[in-house]
């Protein structure tokens, strides 16, 4: 038996959506301290691992675990529907294989899900250490993505002890965005062990960067290793994006 | 067309990716003909530009290409140059129902029997030499190299994947066998969805590869062997021997050995130069080959045949090449996207 409730559509509406930049399908594991998921992009360059506490919700009731594995795009399409101060109710149908969501307003509004059959096996917690700790304003992130992009695909993204620099080159020239580590900066905390240097793929950050919803964002890295974003979400919840960096062709 | 071995050769099915980074020697006519017989409408009628002259070919051509580049595959065309002398009764056969067919289509079309027409419509398929030589351009233009076959297009990609110039041919029929491929890909050009004939039904073809040592091996015979029990089903250049199927003929191969044992021995009457035709499959024309060279594909080039030529959509052809140079790019930049099970 699973019933949850959440005040605030706009809340769920973030949720979908962050989801949406990497994946195609949401497998939820709903047990009694919360929401979690964890998943691959289908390209499997990249990670996305949420956990949303059932102190998240208004109400919560769950007893045992369950599988809820769902279509993003029905997921959107029915969040698109809902209208700002609807509140909203969660509940499974186990027998039917229904994940219900009811939108409570001006009118009562339900939608039934059909579940998906989940994979076969669960994601993995990676154990990654990382050289490169920086915590900043998730505005300044952004914009550096977008600078960087106006000229390149990829974007490399370098810390010393001073400062973290976001560059990109392409065909039509470079750009390049410095964050100095100080008093006024956007960049609050760098914690660097070793220098490092690394590339992404901007489609990636330009997509997850859609999904940041927060105020700041911490991101970890090392040299030609993954990177991890992660940053709040739903008010006590957190989620994670680990992209696998670009490396040298052999 | 070809010979039908299919019910005695095992292959193995693959995707596309499987097949990244390798190059491979493409029947041109054969896929051509695929093309101008599949690409049509309900009614049979092929795809034609404003002038009336058909372009069921291009589109083929132009969309399954940017499909095999984008999968980091690297074909060559091989034209066929002149047919053995042995070939002309069927090619002469050939011609006859293609023109028996485009009467059929006609009159089936002008009575509205739709599903008539369409079969008709694509048995009429008739390769022009204007055809060829547009093809020849929109691949040029795309960067593919083109061969054209002293003879039998199959026997040269058979002779490139001995030389280890492509790593394998691709055609429909079982001939590249015969001329001794070592390793021939089916359904190269036609994998995805397929409607199932005479019927709504759709169904999904895979390529598939189809290694021919490991098939001699298998069956336990040789590859002249190989070669009588298809002359026995009936190749290009001989009617089947009657009440012969792949089955019969691999247990007569087997049993008797040869052509000239079965005919001696068994008794049975083989009335074709079957030491000639074997001749051909055996020892085919070849030709001395270059290094390969895939070029960039020239845009303005292919908007040239396709759009202002032929009356293709400019803005899908656009978007059609703009995929191309972005997977291209990512297939041959300096850098590549890993995946995070490298790192954990």
């Amino acid at each position: 038996m699973f019933h949850a409730t959440l005040d605030s559509s706009k809340t769920w509406k973030q949720i979908i959506d962050a989801l949406a930049t990497l994946l195609t399908e949401a497998h939820f594991i709903v047990s009694e301290t919360g929401f979690s998921l964890r998943q691959l992009d289908s390209s499997k360059a990249a990670m996305v691992d949420m956990t949303l506490p059932a102190g998240v919700f208004q109400e919560y009731k769950c007893d045992g675990e369950y599988d809820i594995c769902l279509g993003i795009d029905e997921l959107a399409k029915v969040s698109k529907r809902m209208a700002a101060d609807d509140k909203l109710e969660f509940n499974l149908d186990e027998a039917e294989k229904r994940f219900e969501i009811k939108m409570l307003g001006q009118a009562d509004r339900q939608f039934k899900l059909q579940l998906l059959t989940p994979p076969d096996d669960r994601t993995k917690k990676p154990s990654l250490a990382f050289d490169v700790k920086a915590e900043m304003f998730a505005d300044a992130f952004k914009q550096a993505v977008k600078d960087v992009g106006v000229v390149s695909s990829h974007i490399r993204i370098t810390a010393d002890g001073k400062s973290l620099t976001f560059t990109g080159e392409g065909d039509a020239g470079e750009a390049q965005v410095s964050l100095k580590s100080n008093e006024e900066s956007s960049l609050f905390e760098l914690n660097v062990k070793n220098k490092s240097n690394s590339m992404y793929a901007l489609n990636y950050l330009a997509e997850i960067s859609k999904a940041i919803t927060s105020d700041s964002i911490v991101i970890q890295f090392s040299t030609n290793k993954p990177m991890h974003m992660e940053f709040a979400i739903a008010e006590g919840g957190r989620i994670s994006f680990i992209l696998a960096p670009r490396v040298e062709r052999r | 067309m070809g010979t039908k071995l299919g019910d005695i050769i095992r292959a193995e099915t693959i995707t596309l990716n499987d097949l990244s980074g390798r190059e491979l020697a493409v029947d041109a006519f054969n896929t051509l003909y695929q093309f101008l017989s599949g690409i049509r409408q309900p009614d049979g009628t092929p795809l034609m530009d404003r002038r009336g002259r058909v372009t069921s070919h291009l589109s083929g051509l132009f969309y399954r290409n940017v499909n095999l580049l984008e999968s980091g595959i690297r074909p060559v065309y091989v034209f066929d140059g002149k047919a053995p002398q042995l070939k002309a009764d069927e090619v002469k056969r050939r011609r006859e129902i293609r023109k028996a067919a485009y009467k059929t289509w006609e009159k089936a079309k002008a009575e509205g029997r739709v599903e008539d027409a369409r079969k008709a419509g694509q048995a009429s398929s008739w390769l022009t030499s204007d055809m060829i030589e547009e093809s020849k351009k929109l691949l040029t233009a795309l960067g593919i190299p083109v061969i054209q076959a002293p003879s039998e297009g199959e026997a040269l990609a058979a002779q490139m994947a001995r030389e280890g110039l492509v790593w394998a041919s691709a055609s429909q029929d079982n001939d590249s066998l015969l001329y001794n491929c070592p390793r021939m890909i089916r359904n190269l050009s036609i994998s995805g969805r397929r409607k199932i004939a005479r019927s709504k039904a759709y169904k999904t073809v895979h390529p598939e590869v189809i290694d021919l040592d490991f098939n001699l091996k298998l069956l336990d015979i040789t590859r002249e062997q190989l070669v009588d029990i298809a002359i026995l089903i009936g190749t290009d250049y001989n009617e089947k021997v009657p009440r012969v199927g792949p089955k019969t003929a691999l247990k007569l191969v087997k049993q008797y050995g040869s052509l000239e044992k079965i005919e001696s021995e068994k008794g049975l009457e083989l009335r074709f130069p079957y030491e000639e035709i074997r001749e051909l499959f055996l020892n085919p024309p070849t030709l001395k080959m270059e290094i390969l060279e895939w070029l960039d594909p020239e845009p303005d080039a292919i908007k040239r045949i396709l759009c202002k030529e032929h009356d293709f959509s400019k803005d899908r052809i656009q978007s059609t090449l703009n995929r191309l140079s972005k997977a291209l790019e990512e297939l041959h930049g300096s850098t590549k996207q890993s995946t995070l099970s490298d790192f954990f």
